[in-house]
Parts: C-alpha cells; structure tokens; sequence
C-alpha cells in the first residue's frame, strides 16, 4: 500500500542522504562505527573469558514466526502496518555459562493507518551472552534491519547491551524470560541518531526432549531528536514463537 | 660410690631367700637320693625337715609336694600298718595339694602303689590342668585339656563364656586323668565368639558323699587378615531431595505471574505513548500463556511434590553403596573362614 506519503517519514524519504552537515555525518558515522567495534570487542572478549579450551557444546536451531507491529510518528500522526515475519533462530551453547544468539527474519508488514506504506522488513541479529548466576545472563550484540518501500530502502543498525533475567519453575521444563537492553549506538539511514533507545521483552521457554517452543513478546523503542519542531518516534513490536531442537546440552 | 653401696645392700637384702630356696632344692636331691639307696631314715629326717613349720628355707608348693610323695613312699617300704598308714596320710597330703600327683609304676613298689591308691580312695578332688597357649583351626583342630578325679567320680568338664554360651566337653564316669579335646566350637556348632572363657569341672565321687570343683578361665582370640569396614548408611546428606517443598509451588506461580505482569508492563509503561501504546494481542498472549503456566505449575506441584530424577538418583546411590558394602562383607567372609583360634590361659587362670 503507497499513498504517497509517510513510511519511512519525509525527512529520509529517496536518499538515504543525512540531513545536516557532510562533515558532521562522517564524525557521527565513524563514532557509530567505533560503538559497533567495542560492541564486537566486548562480545570477543566475553566469549574469551568464560570460555573454558575444551568447553562442551550444544546447539539450539529452529525457525520462528513474529506477528510484528511498527509504529512511527515522524509529526504527521501515527503510521502503523503490521504483518508477519518468517525466519531461523539459532543458539550455540559453550559450556554451560556462554551463549551465542543468532536472528534472522524478513516479511512484509501492511499498511494498517491512513498515511502509512507497505514495507519490507529483514532484519538480523547475533548476541553474546555470559551467565552470571543461572538465573542471569548478561549480554552484547549487534542488530541490522532494514525497512524498504517502494520509494526509498532504510537501514537501521544497532549495538545492544542488556541483561536477561531465566526463572526456571519446578522441574526445569519451563523457563520464564524477562529481558531488558539499551542500545547505545543506533545508526538510521537518513535520519539522525535516536536520542534515546532501548528494548524490552517477556516469554517462556518450553521444553521436552530436545524441542524447545518459545513465546515471547518483544518491543523496540527509538525516541529521536528535536529536528525541525518535531519528534519522531518509532516503535517494533512483535510477538514471536519459536520451535527448535536442541542438541548436546542437558 | 653412693649407688655402689645401695646396689650391694640390695644383694644383701636379696641373697638370702635365693640361697634358702636353693637349699630346699638341695636337701630334696639329698632325700631322694638316700631314697633310692634305700637309706630311708636318712631320707625319712630330710624330708620332715623340709615339710617342718620350723624349717629355715622357704619351700615352693611344689617341693612341699614332692617332700610328701616321697615321705609316703619311704614309709610305705616300711613294715607294719601303723608305717602304712603314715604312709597313706603323707600321700593324701601330697594329692590334696596337688591331686595331679601320682607314683610312676615303673619306680615305685606294689606295697607303695597300693597305699597310693588308698590314700587316693580316701580323698576326693577334681582338678584341670592348665592349658598351654596353643592356635587351632575351627573344627577340624583341637585343643587337650587335662582333667582329673583322684578317684572314680561322676565328671563333667563344661566350657563356658560370660554371655551364657556353653559347651559340655565330657560327661560321665571318671576315674583318674582324662584328657578331653575342644575343636572350637559351641554347643550350638558356631565357632567360639573372641572373649574370656570359665572352664569347669565339677565331679561327685563314687565313693564318699562329697563334690568338688574346679575351674580356671581361658581366652579366646580369633586370629584372621584385618577385616574391612562396611560403608556407613547414606544420611540425609549424601541424598538429594526427593520432594519439593512446598514453596517451590508458589514460586512457580509467582514466576507465571511475573511474566504476565513482565509483558503487560513493557506494553503499557515503555511503549510510547505518542504512538498510542500497541497492539495489546502481541503482549496479552505472552501474559496469558505466563499465567497458565504459573497457575498449571503450581496446581501440579501441589498435588506432585515429589522428584523422580533425585528418587532414581538416590535409589542408584543406595544400590551402588549397598553393592559397595556387599563386596566388602563378601571379602571380610572369606577372611573370617580362614580364622584360627588362639587359645590362651587368662591371667589368675586356676582356681
């Protein structure tokens, strides 16, 4: 659906070019860049240090499915569209306290609001995480996703730092998940850099056997800056089931 | 030059009663020697000398004994009855001091012979001799023990142990020295558990109306390789759980709650409020499936509490425990089939 205005929000609209200064985008592109380099830093290093020479491995593979909802106001009312998202997630397990999470989806989100298009989405993720404790991991990771229309394409990329909180009930089959991020560096195409950014979610893991099906709920929110006399604000939200085998971890 | 003079006063002290030991020795040698040369007045002065009250040497049980013996010998060689019956009373006074006392046939005359046995007849005793230490194998070894009645008596030589075990050993006539062997067990047929045995040999006579007894008390040790410990029994600490308590059921449901209220709470307090919130589907399907959970959670733990991995765990832990204690029972079975008995004289043994 296209009419014509709204998506991506008129101030990227076509380009992809930056608003502002050239010489500004390229002291905030390499400032980007540097984030997402202590991003892949701290990820290296958490695997380093928890990491035992002849750590026992497991996997977790499987395919997920995401009821997805965006929402953005870029000042001229709320743009929604919402569809569904297909792709694989998968799970490496090294020893028993270190995790690396890899994402990967793509589908088509409907316009659902007046000014909004039809948009598609791929997006992709890999994270490192360290359990402290059992019940908590704390993790490291780097997000792309990129919107397209059919006027402009848009590329968002992300670091993320946060935590997640694993409460097993009784019996071990049964995992709930609480999980919070900041992502201190985001980086749109076109658009300057979110001023306040973070992540949220909630879901259980069920597990029996080796298949492992996980609901959970996940939301992104990126507050923009001042630009213009408006505030763009843009929000994901998705609803995600997951099933996957998993293999050599007990 | 202090200690040289203390240590001569102790040879002092010490020399006479060696010297005075040995001259009973001495005496007796004399006494049987003028015996056999049949110079039996001679004999007769040295040996009342040595069993006199007024003698000046000390004179052991046994060389009191011998003096005795030898008195009723001389005077049995004597003629006339008044010499017989002396004869008779010193041989009673050797037998009642030690009834194991006897005449070797080959040595002495039928005259002295017969007043033996007469002072034999007339006094009545039962006595065991003591045992010499000795090592046996249960069952198939043995052990002698001496028993005696001065003259044809009802005996019976019973072993027992302070816990109420015994063992009859003899029982019936007897008329002199008998020998009575024990291979280590118990009436029952069980071998002799280790501990301080009382044996007993109590005789009525045949002849005059009087019983005697006499006892002495002997160890018993088993002799085997040293025996392994059993594994004590797994406590409550070497065992996992195997029931959960009961606030795990609560703590399961509190969890589905928190997960509810995890999800409504991202939806409604981090979401913008510019963009109008969100759909409520995506967060209220996590909340719903978090408070099932919870509530299917705790409504099982209630009612199933226990944990079969822990139960099965235990159960392994017992059984490889119990597999454990069964091998060293096994080995320690076959170290006790190898043991032998030691049999010993306990301390103040006769009485």
């Amino acid at each position: 659906m296209n009419r014509g205005h709204g998506g991506l929000g008129s101030r990227e609209r076509g380009t992809g070019v930056p608003t502002g200064v050239p010489g500004q985008w390229r002291t905030e592109a390499t400032a980007h860049r540097r984030a997402g380099a202590a991003a892949g830093l701290a990820l290296g290093l958490a695997v380093l240090s928890v990491t035992p020479l002849h750590a026992q491995l497991g996997v977790q593979a499987g395919g997920v499915a995401a009821m997805t909802e965006h929402r953005v106001n870029a000042g001229r009312g709320v743009e929604q569209s919402s569809g569904t998202l297909l792709g694989g997630e998968g799970r490496l397990f090294i020893g028993s306290r270190m995790e690396v999470f890899v994402h990967a989806a793509g589908g088509k989100l409907t316009a659902d609001s007046a000014f909004a298009d039809d948009r598609d989405v791929g997006e992709a993720e890999v994270r490192a995480s360290v359990l402290t404790v059992p019940w908590l991991a704390l993790h490291a990771g780097f997000s792309v996703r990129s919107y397209g229309t059919v006027l402009a394409r848009q590329r968002w990329t992300a670091v993320r730092f946060g935590g997640e909180a694993r409460l097993a009930f009784v019996g071990g089959g049964v995992t709930g998940i609480l999980r919070g991020e900041i992502l201190p560096s985001v980086s749109v195409s076109g658009l300057e850099h979110p001023s306040r950014a973070y992540a949220a979610g909630a879901g259980l893991e069920y597990r029996a056997g080796v298949i492992t099906v996980e609901l959970r709920y996940d939301l992104e929110r990126y507050d923009f800056p001042l630009v213009a006399n408006v505030e763009r604000r843009e929000q994901l939200s998705s609803l995600k089931a997951h099933v996957g085998l998993t293999l050599g971890r007990h | 030059m202090r200690r040289l003079a203390a240590i001569a006063l102790l040879l002092l002290a010490l020399a006479p009663p060696l010297a005075a030991q040995s001259n009973t020795a001495e005496i007796l040698q004399r006494a049987r020697r003028l015996y056999e040369n049949v110079e039996v007045e001679q004999a007769l002065a040295l040996l009342r000398q040595i069993i006199s009250p007024a003698s000046p040497y000390v004179v052991s049980p046994e060389q009191r004994v011998e003096a005795y013996k030898y008195l009723g010998a001389a005077l049995a060689l004597q003629q006339g009855p008044a010499k017989r019956d002396s004869a008779v009373t010193y041989f009673r006074a050797a037998i009642e001091r030690d009834p194991f006392v006897d005449l070797e046939q080959q040595s002495f005359s039928p005259g002295q012979l017969s007043a033996f046995a007469d002072a034999r007849n007339r006094t009545f005793a039962a006595a065991l001799r003591p045992l010499l230490a000795d090592t046996l194998v249960p069952g198939s070894g043995q052990v002698t023990i001496q028993a005696l009645t001065t003259h044809t008596a009802q005996m019976r030589v019973e072993l027992r142990s302070a816990g109420g075990a015994r063992r009859v050993l003899y029982d019936g006539q007897n008329d002199g020295l008998r020998e009575v062997r024990w291979n280590g067990l118990l009436g029952d047929g069980s071998l002799a558990a280790a501990g301080r045995y009382e044996l007993d040999v109590i005789a009525r006579s045949s002849l005059v109306n009087l019983t005697d007894t006499a006892s002495l008390y002997v160890d018993v040790s088993h002799l085997h390789p040293p025996l392994e410990d059993t594994l004590p029994a797994l406590r409550g600490g070497d065992l996992l759980p195997e029931q959960y308590p009961l606030s795990v059921a609560t703590g399961s449901l509190l969890k589905g709650l928190g997960v509810a209220a995890g999800a409504l709470l991202i939806q409604t307090a981090l979401s913008s409020g510019d963009l109008g919130g969100g759909n409520a589907l995506l967060p209220g399907a996590v909340a719903g499936a978090g408070a099932i959970t919870g509530v299917v959670s705790f409504s099982l733990r209630q009612r199933n509490r226990s944990i079969p991995a822990n139960i099965a765990e235990n159960a392994r832990r017992r059984a490889a425990r119990e597999t454990q204690n069964a091998g060293v029972r096994e080995r320690n079975a076959e170290k006790l089939r190898q043991t032998r008995l030691l049999i010993a004289p306990a301390t103040g043994g006769v009485r």
